[in-house]
């Protein structure tokens, strides 16, 4: 497989992406529809919050589920970091209200603590939880400009190996910070802990396993469970990618080619199976 | 602080010599060009146009403020991640540029944010 798609597979991908994207959500979002026209008397609909780092696909995901990501115009796995509180609407029926959160972590206190206090109140749905095994995207900066390129020795083997350390202990913070939200919602509430990259990380997918099942990460979504009922809280794990792109900084440098042997067929499984579990979420929420 | 190579030597400390001056200058700016939108509609308040010449002179001075904003947004946008970035994971000389990058940022941020909703609307009478 080449590293970088042709234009042409990146128009197949894209047209994969929307046959397979627009017919599910199509199907929830007609049931929602009925559901919603059989009882006029019903609450607006509660939203589904997505928060992680930086670089982690969030605002691609959000855009993607809105039919607003554009594969012919832009660059795959290209990285623009998001600002500010985003909105989104599900295509296509826009029943489903998506949050998402800026990533960056000198963001987090101003932007965070307000919408996460709102779990607690019944705002949202669900959360869905972005990771990346590490592999968080570097927005517009050369690593040579990085702090931890140089206590790496400005050796790129050990500054990767160390990156991807650090993010994946960020991820962990993220949750730490998410947990006690989660614990004292007044309201049933499900989570996704959804890990993108996986074309990037396929290779080591049994390891990548482990450490969110086995590791701090399934200890951390235990103790949530613990603290609830099964009937008020339900956490589910999706292994996607939502683009199939080589991680690179924002200056252009290759940092990780994605797997070799890990195409389109993997990603539309993947994504099938994310968009499938959210699905089933966004039904029990439902149900309560 | 970490040891530094002599070909980074003042990576942070370049980055922060071009970026703090570009941020304060737009920052102004920005503040600028909300003042004046905001006197412009405090005008038509006290004294709203009258006619249809008026009314759509009134529209065009506004919608020139906005125009003049909306020139600007990408471009600063790009600023604030460049430097967002820089806070977040850039190697820089002390914690105290880190923070004055923090606070420029946010000013500038909160400017763009004023500019992105400038009111254009006409008073009527």
């Amino acid at each position: 497989m080449p590293d970088i798609p042709s234009e042409s597979s990146i128009l197949r991908e894209l047209k994969a992406l929307v046959d397979l994207i627009s017919p599910i959500w199509q199907r929830f979002t007609r049931r929602k529809k009925t559901e919603r026209d059989s009882d006029s008397n019903e609450n607006s609909q509660r939203e589904v919050l997505i928060l992680g780092p930086g670089g982690v696909g969030k605002t691609t995901f959000a855009r993607l589920i809105s039919l607003d990501y554009d594969f012919r115009s832009e660059e795959p796995g290209g990285y623009e970091e998001s600002i500010g509180i985003e909105s989104f609407t599900m295509a296509p029926d826009e029943q489903v209200e998506v949050v998402v959160l800026p990533g960056q972590k000198h963001r987090r206190a101003s932007s965070w603590t307000e919408v996460l206090e709102q779990i607690k109140g019944g705002r949202f749905a669900g959360v869905m939880l972005f990771s990346a095994f590490g592999h968080h995207s570097l927005g517009e900066i050369s690593i040579t400009s990085l702090e931890l390129f140089e206590k790496c020795g400005r050796k790129k083997r050990p500054f990767l190996s160390t990156y991807f350390d650090s993010k994946r202990q960020d991820e962990l913070d993220v949750l730490r910070n998410l947990q006690p939200y989660l614990e004292t919602s007044s309201n049933p509430i499900w989570m996704l802990s959804t890990v993108v990259k996986q074309d990037l990380w396929w290779s080591d997918r049994q390891e990548v396993d482990r450490h969110y099942r086995e590791g701090d990460y399934g200890k951390i979504i235990e103790s949530i469970a613990r603290k609830r009922s099964a009937a008020s809280f339900r956490h589910e794990f999706a292994f996607a990618s939502l683009v199939i792109a080589n991680l690179t900084s924002g200056e252009d440098e290759l940092l990780k080619k994605n797997t070799a042997g890990y195409g389109q067929a993997q990603q539309i499984a993947s994504l099938n199976t994310l968009c499938e579990t959210l699905g089933s979420l966004l039904e029990w929420e439902k149900l309560k | 602080m970490t040891t530094k190579t002599s070909d980074n030597k003042d990576v942070g400390e370049q980055f922060v010599r071009a970026a703090v001056p570009l941020m304060k200058e737009y920052t102004e700016k920005l503040e600028k060009i909300v003042k004046e939108a905001e006197s412009l509609q405090q005008a038509f308040t006290k004294t709203p146009p009258k006619g249809e010449h008026q009314t759509r002179r009134a529209q065009e001075q506004l919608s020139r403020i906005e125009e003049r904003a909306s020139r600007l947004s990408s471009a600063v946008d790009e600023l604030n991640r460049r430097v967002s970035q820089m806070i977040e994971q850039g190697q820089l000389d002390s914690e105290l540029q880190r923070v004055e990058l923090k606070l420029r940022l946010a000013e500038l941020e909160n400017a763009m944010n004023a500019a992105q909703w400038i009111d254009t609307t006409i008073p009527t009478e």
